[in-house]
């Protein structure tokens, strides 16, 4: 509720104010990806593949060509050939080779849903007509879905020149896997013969997907001249600019991409799949060109998130100490080699203090979409199985599984994720708050069990740009180029207001072009509110010294007598008799002072703290069914300090939510064929408002002294947990250990009746 | 096929279009009226994003054939604020912070609306029953339960004290 | 000029043998080490910044001109991404 409720010594930052966007997407005005319109525009589509590996003959578009209404047909022959290049893309990096190929097979189809050719029509009508008159003649290859599968020597080879990086020799032959990772500390096969009790097991899950409900589109226009205007909905519209320019071959100057709002992205939309292409269909016909997938396009062809094998043991002393870990992880990347295992390993273990671990993992290529970015991306994955079997080992060694945890929590000063020492981070906080709370000591019904987990997440920093200036009247105007996917406008507004002090609706925040501002980083990595936001309170703490220096001048006095406080300057100078100029009298006279007053500033910070997040969960297992009910569910998150608390709240119960969904119900499911089985809301279930309680948040705030709010970063951690959660609650209800997501009624019968 | 021509009544105004036999009413809408506040989701009739009232009765659009609003009666997300002043249940949303991408809100304000026009008093168990078709993969659907049954209570206390 | 310790893990080792073995390097400022290791494994410098990030004694670095201390740890590090 936006009720005052202001922390204090801040007037504005942890109120809970109205979002300036707000009335815009409660009325129906705001316009996302799919509602732009330019003028002239035609309507595209793009052809895919019904095969999940395949070898391109030919392609025959003649016909398709005389279709009357066709403007433009599209196909791997009008991209350009790329060199290899390894390109940022969100914080990670990819090869723009595959980012190509993500738009438009070349060659080969990898997966079902593989883009292979595009038409542009004067209707969405013809379009599809269009579309059944491509003749693609395929020879079709054996495919491999199954990870154990594609590491076999004699699999189906989705790359012919892939050979697996980080192995000593080099090996001679290509294979599907692209990439092996490994990291050891201390002798584990000795630490674990000393363990009391020791947990082994092997964790399971399918491929899963983000599920934003605003499936991919955009509008392409590019002209004769070269230049270009791209209108879509991203979490980065300098990602989409460098990626669209660089699969293009043109310039990113050439290339003006206006984010328009944002129907959910989750890490989902760091990349571009049909920008290119509308681009090439706009520059063949002459017109602005949209795309826009259905839902089942954006399940069968964008990006989901890996689905995992890990064999993992652990031991601990009979005091609940952790000894050692041995962990093994395989991480289904999809069709083109990613980041994958890379990140597992180094969001696995750290949160605690081992003696020894050795840890190895592999990604693995198979006839599935490339793998995208998903909410803290390949963390919940890894953490499901390292949480499952801390939390197997608590019980064994009958000790609480908080208190276990908190035995082995890391604290700051602790060795850090990427060597150096950990900073002010609040685990043992969050800990200690589950412990505390209610939910955790409640009595428990029949049938019912309860579960724990614990995890973190890295968060991130990187460049940003903001500018601030102020209009004549002294209303301040606030512009970044990160997208808003969840509040970020207010907590923006919020911080400007704060650091001015300053009424929050005297500042109105805008999302602009690429165009028009410099480079930010994509809204993703838990960054904007942390990094952005930096950008944004250093921009107006430099209107505030020009303001000051403005009065000063209307003064007549030095500008080291004037003070900034409650939104006017203060007159030091004790002749001047503690006189006062408010932002108002400074900005309508500011054309007599120096003129316009503005500022932009650039930032690239990398004093961002990790978050670390504890969930509790209770469960209802019906043994009839094994059906699973979330009872109750509470989440417990170090911010670091909450900017808009709502939107903070928000965040922690969208990521649980999504969590919960991921352990329950929702799998890519293929059939034999290798094809897409279930690419609709219908068979791909995500949660809905039935099937869940009240998701009760606790914030826990432990400031990051780097930031001048104290700002840690929250949209991700909140997803790794749940996974854990609800598979630790669902264990204890069900009275067997499950290791294998989604928890579906089936697989908890059968695991219940298997138990006899 | 020979296109069709349509005259229906769209939040109290006569509304004229010309569609394809196989149109739906959300296509229509969006691509013809230019009353792109219901959004497509899914196109199948699964996420609820596309909710609007016809007849008074809530339907998915996207499950309707546009031929279909002849003569009938439409309220989208548009035409449920009076003018300038919000619908309580917008107002609610805005207050709770019951969106975040807001791609799903105008689904769920049109079926808040229904709900509340059947049942002034609902249990939040039937709040979660009533909109178990409507998706949101951003809030975890707590902040929007909070926004319904904040709205219903306001929305009771006015017509006690009007 | 400061004698470094650089430490490739992940996909930075592929560019030093692979095996993730420590070396050491002199240079002033990371720009200069950069230089110094595509030198020595060429196509490392077109990776560095975009795929691999470097944590100077424990801290990432995003400012290569910053002056390296002198027997510095120099861990390269994969680049992570954020949803
Ligand atoms: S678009 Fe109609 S229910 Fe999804
Ligand atoms: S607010 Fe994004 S889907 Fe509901």
């Amino acid at each position: 509720m936006n009720a005052p409720e202001a922390k204090s010594g801040f007037r504005h930052v942890g109120t809970r104010p109205v979002r300036p966007d707000g009335i815009d997407k409660v009325t129906g005005k705001a316009i996302y990806s799919p509602d732009f319109v330019a003028p002239g525009m035609l309507q595209g589509a793009i052809l895919r593949s019904p095969h999940p590996h395949a070898r391109i003959r030919s392609i025959d578009t003649s016909k398709a060509e005389a279709l009357p209404g066709v403007k433009a047909i599209v196909t791997a022959d009008d991209f350009p050939t790329l060199k290899s290049l390894m390109v940022t893309m969100g914080e990670s990096a990819g090869n723009i080779i595959h980012v190509s190929r993500k738009c438009m097979a070349q060659g080969k189809v990898l997966y079902d849903g593989h883009a292979v050719a595009a038409v542009a029509a004067t209707s969405a009508v013809i379009a599809a007509e269009a579309l059944k008159l491509i003749e693609v003649d395929y020879e079709v290859l054996p495919h491999v879905i199954d990870i154990d599968e594609a590491m076999q020597p004699d699999a189906p080879l989705l790359h012919e020149d892939m050979v697996t990086e980080g192995v000593q020799p080099r090996p001679d032959k290509p294979s599907n896997i692209p990439t092996y990772v490994s990291k050891t500390k201390g002798d584990v096969a000795e630490a674990l013969g000393r363990a009391a009790a020791v947990v082994e097991g092997r964790y399971s899950m399918p491929m899963v997907h983000q599920g934003y409900i605003e499936p991919h589109a955009c509008v392409a226009s590019w002209n004769a001249d070269g230049q270009a205007n791209i209108w879509c909905s991203t979490q980065g519209a300098f990602v989409v600019r460098m990626l669209t320019a660089s699969v293009l071959g043109i310039s990113q100057a050439d290339i003006r991409v206006t984010p328009l709002e944002i129907g959910g992205g989750f890490g989902g939309k760091t990349t571009v799949y049909l920008e290119p292409v509308a681009m090439l269909l706009s520059r063949k016909s002459g017109r602005p060109v949209r795309l826009a997938m259905t839902r089942e396009e954006v399940f069968r062809a964008s990006g989901p998130a890996p689905g995992v094998q890990i064999d993992f043991k652990i031991g601990a002393t009979a005091d609940g100490y952790l000894l050692g870990a041995d962990l093994s992880m395989k991480y289904n990347v999809g069709a083109f080699p990613g980041n994958g295992v890379q990140v597992g390993l180094i969001t696995a273990l750290y949160h605690y203090r081992f003696e020894s671990f050795a840890m190895h993992g592999w990604n693995v290529v198979t006839n599935m979409p490339g793998i995208h970015a998903y909410r803290a991306p390949c963390a919940p994955q890894v953490n499901f199985a390292v949480e499952s079997a801390i939390d197997e080992l608590a019980y064994k060694l009958g000790i609480d599984p908080i208190e276990l945890r908190l035995k082995n929590a890391v604290v700051p000063g602790d060795p850090g994720f990427t060597g150096g020492t950990l900073g002010e981070i609040g685990f043992v906080e969050c800990l200690e708050a589950a412990k505390a709370h209610p939910h955790y000591s409640a009595p428990l019904g029949p049938n019912q069990g309860r579960g724990v987990a614990a995890s973190y997440w890295i968060n991130a920093g990187g460049p940003s740009v903001a500018a601030v200036s102020l209009a004549e009247d002294g209303s301040v105007l606030v512009t970044t180029g990160s997208p808003d996917i969840g509040g970020s406008r207010a907590s923006m507004a919020i911080m400007a207001a704060e650091t001015l002090c300053i009424p929050y609706e005297k500042v109105r925040v805008t999302i602009a072009d690429t165009s028009a501002i410099g480079f930010s980083m994509v809204t993703g990595g838990s960054r904007t509110t942390y990094a952005t936001g930096k950008a944004v309170i250093e921009a107006a703490e430099t209107i505030i010294s020009i303001m000051k220096a403005r009065a000063a001048g209307m003064w007549g006095v030095d500008v080291a007598d004037v003070a900034w406080g409650d939104g006017e300057a203060i007159c030091l100078d004790p002749a001047k008799d503690n006189q006062r100029l408010p932002i108002g009298k400074i900005a309508a006279r500011m054309n007599n002072t120096g003129g316009p007053i503005s500022a932009e500033a650039s930032v690239n910070p990398h004093d961002y703290l990790p978050a670390f997040g504890v969930h509790i969960c209770d469960s209802e297992v019906d043994p009839e069914t094994g059906q699973t009910t979330i009872v109750r569910y509470t989440a417990i998150q170090d911010v670091g300090r909450a900017i808009h608390a709502d939107y903070c709240e928000g965040q922690i119960q969208g990521g649980a939510v999504q969590g919960i969904g991921w352990a329950l119900n929702e799998a890519f499911i293929h059939d034999k064929a290798g094809r897409l089985d279930n690419p609709g809301f219908l068979d791909y279930r995500v949660p809905v408002c039935s099937d869940l309680p009240m998701i009760d948040t606790v914030m826990v705030e432990k400031p990051n002294p780097a930031h001048p709010f104290g700002v840690k970063g929250v949209g991700e951690v909140p997803i790794v947990p749940p996974l854990a959660t609800v598979a630790n609650a669902v264990s204890r209800a069900a009275g067997v250990r499950i290791r294998d997501l989604p928890l579906s009624p089936d697989r908890v019968y059968s695991a219940i009746k298997s138990k006899g | 096929m020979t296109k069709q021509f349509v005259t229906t009544t769209v939040n109290g105004d006569t509304a004229e279009f010309i569609c394809e036999p196989g149109e739906s009413l959300l296509d229509a809408l969006r691509g013809r009226l230019q009353l792109t506040g219901s959004k497509e989701g899914c196109g199948s009739g699964d996420c609820g994003a596309c909710t609007i009232l016809l007849d008074g009765e809530m339907v998915c659009s996207c499950l309707v054939f546009a031929a279909e609003a002849e003569g009938r009666v439409i309220e989208t997300v548009e035409g449920m604020a009076d003018g300038s002043v919000l619908h309580p249940v917008q107002r609610k949303f805005l207050e709770h912070a019951a969106l975040q991408c807001g791609f799903c809100t105008p689904g769920f304000l049109v079926a808040t609306k229904a709900l509340l026009d059947h049942n002034p008093d609902p249990s939040e168990h039937e709040i979660r029953y009533w909109l178990a078709g409507n998706l949101c993969r951003c809030t975890g659907y707590d902040k929007i339960v909070r926004a319904v049954q904040d709205t219903a209570r306001e929305m009771r206390n006015e017509r006690k004290t009007a | 000029m400061s004698r470094v310790r650089i430490v490739p893990t992940g996909a930075a080792a592929e560019y030093f043998g692979g095996s993730g073995e420590e070396f050491d390097a002199e240079a002033g400022n990371l720009f200069q080490l950069v230089e110094v290791l595509d030198a020595r494994a060429p196509g490392f410098g077109d990776a560095a910044g975009v795929q691999l990030v470097f944590a100077v004694n424990g801290e990432v670095t995003e400012d290569w001109t910053a002056p390296l201390p002198e027997r510095a740890e120099v861990l390269i590090v994969t680049k992570i991404s954020g949803g």
